[in-house]
């Protein structure tokens, strides 16, 4: 009796480390999540940002091989763990490698060989996409709507061109190219390594919190700053992988199966994530332009356009690919690799032609380049009136498009 | 059931927003960031070729710079440069002295003090995204 007693509330446990670590969670919940822990970065003055730290690991990678001076990127850079966004990519990559450890689901995997083609040449328009944009999917795109700014409407309908774009070349790629299609044999584990994944897990968990614990507990104001960094990062990782939360998946798959669950739940994190955000701009909590690229327009536009294209070759944008790296996932790793490489060389050469470098004469409170400026709808509209009126109806048409399209496949272009 | 965690968790982001809502933070970098920009610097980089960055400085040191107020190692003062008579003076050849010539003095130290204390070489504003 006290056995079977015994079993049934182990059990009861074993279902509950189910539902929460092993079954996926749904995307709108992940959304929801993710829009949380950004508004907890907000209220601590911070942002989330990924292009950042990819750019950072490229300017490492350009120094080390010679190639730093020339483009003029900085010689002395901070370490990986000190510079803020390498930080949080870092975490966002260790969250996820965690949450798949818990859910049994992390295992090395191969791609085959024209994968890492389309890898590095995804990665690449990653890369100069961004640069343009002045920021991925989250920093060009998810940020400044939830900023308040048009920038991020403009890499949408450029990232909506591009994913429709990429699409239709992708499909032209599955046509007429036969090589490296074979995919090597998949990696086993032996059920002994499977069966300690949990655990493993665990110990990342406690890991990370004593980390973040002796930082914020640290005399140096520094490290106890960063100790945010370490959390959220890490909460974004695990948020992402648990919920397969992905910006390229939003775009993507209403062309290509009509399927829209992931944009919707993007869609509902931007409707929090404005209003939340607007309080926090109201009540002076964060100054909005902090987040804001100078790249409205034509820098977002064409960006997005760019981005958008090697989003589909490379298998995932920035944050995407971060989380699936963590899960064990080769061909993201030559993705951020080439990414992070044509991201810090695109970077520096826009701004040696003075295309992204930001003019010095300008004398309004916003930043100004030569394909745009830091454009904040409250301040071009005279108020936030407008700014919800319109943020809000191109994320209704967003929806009303998405969901027309899920029953009717009108907008496939596949 | 995830209906009603979402409810909870939109609520608990209002919550915290509520609660933060009495913050407020002193100084407009922006502003502090057009004047060093186009006055500080412009004059550096004219008079001794080499602009000083905020990042050269940690906060402590900035904010220590500019309490002791020794410009130029102690020959003049920083509030000078900072002035309304100085801004008055340059004006007709600087835009930036031209747009803020009327701004209070000790307010345009605030913008100038928030702007190098975000950029400063410990400071922990935001990096760019770009």
């Amino acid at each position: 009796m006290s056995t079977e007693n015994g079993s049934a509330w182990l059990a009861g446990f074993k279902a509950d480390y189910e539902t929460i670590f092993v079954e996926d969670w749904s995307p709108y919940l992940g959304g929801i999540l993710l829009v949380l822990v950004i508004i907890g970065l907000m209220i601590n003055g911070l942002f989330w940002g990924v292009f950042g730290g990819v750019k950072f690991w490229g300017d490492w990678f350009n120094n080390l091989i010679g190639l730093g001076p020339l483009l003029g990127v900085p010689q002395e850079l901070d370490s990986f763990l000190m510079h803020r966004m390498s930080l949080m990519n870092i975490m966002l990559v260790l969250g996820a490698f965690c949450a798949a450890l818990l859910s049994r689901q992390f295992l090395p995997r191969r791609p085959p060989k024209l994968e890492y083609i389309w890898a590095a040449l995804g990665g690449c328009l990653l890369g100069i996409g961004a640069a343009l944009a002045g920021g991925c999917t989250t920093g060009g795109f998810f940020n400044p709507i939830l900023h308040a700014s048009p920038a991020g409407w403009a890499m949408w309908a450029g990232l909506l061109l591009g994913a429709a774009i990429g699409l239709k070349l992708l499909m032209w790629t599955l046509e007429n190219i036969e090589w490296g299609m074979v995919a090597p044999p998949p990696i086993r584990l032996p059920e002994g390594v499977l069966r300690i994944y949990p655990l493993l897990g665990l110990a990342v968990v406690v890991g990370v919190l004593f980390w973040a614990t002796q930082w914020y507990g640290s005399s140096n104001t520094q490290l106890a700053a960063r100790a945010v960094i370490v959390l959220a990062g890490f909460a974004i990782g695990f948020i992402m992988h648990r919920s397969r939360l992905c910006f390229a998946r939003s775009f993507r798959e209403p062309f290509m199966t009509a399927e829209g669950d992931m944009t919707k739940a993007v869609i509902l994190a931007l409707t929090i994530g404005m209003v939340v955000s607007s309080l926090l701009f109201q009540k002076k909590i964060i100054d909005p332009y902090v987040a804001i690229p100078a790249t409205f327009w034509i820098g977002s536009l064409l960006g997005g356009l760019i981005f958008g294209i090697g989003m589909i070759f490379a298998g995932g944008c920035a944050s995407g690919s971060l989380w699936r790296m963590g899960e064990g996932h080769a061909k993201l790793w030559v993705t951020i690799f080439f990414f992070s490489w044509s991201g810090s060389i695109a970077s520096a050469l826009l701004k040696k032609f003075k295309i992204t470098s930001i003019d010095e004469s300008n004398v309004e409170s916003f930043e100004k380049t030569a394909v745009g400026f830091q454009a904040y709808l409250p301040d071009m509209l005279g108020g936030w009136g407008w700014t919800y009126l319109i943020s809000g109806s191109i994320l209704l048409v967003w929806y009303l498009l998405v969901r027309y399209n899920e029953s009717t496949e009108k907008f496939t272009v596949i | 059931m995830k209906t009603k965690l979402s409810i909870s968790i939109v609520l608990a982001i209002l919550g915290t927003t509520a609660y933060t809502t009495a913050q407020a933070y002193d100084g407009d970098w922006k502003v502090g960031r057009i004047y060093y920009r186009q006055v500080c610097t412009s004059c550096h980089v004219a008079k001794t070729e080499k602009a000083i960055a905020p990042t050269s400085r940690t906060k402590a040191e900035w904010t220590a710079y500019l309490q002791a107020d020794k410009h130029a190692k102690g020959k003049d003062s920083v509030k000078q440069y900072i002035s309304q008579q100085y801004r008055a003076s340059i004006k007709a050849t600087n835009k930036a002295a031209e747009k803020f010539a009327d701004v209070p003095d000790q307010q345009l130290m605030e913008d100038i003090k928030a702007f190098v204390i975000k950029g400063a070489k410990d400071g922990d504003s935001p990096a760019s995204c770009s």
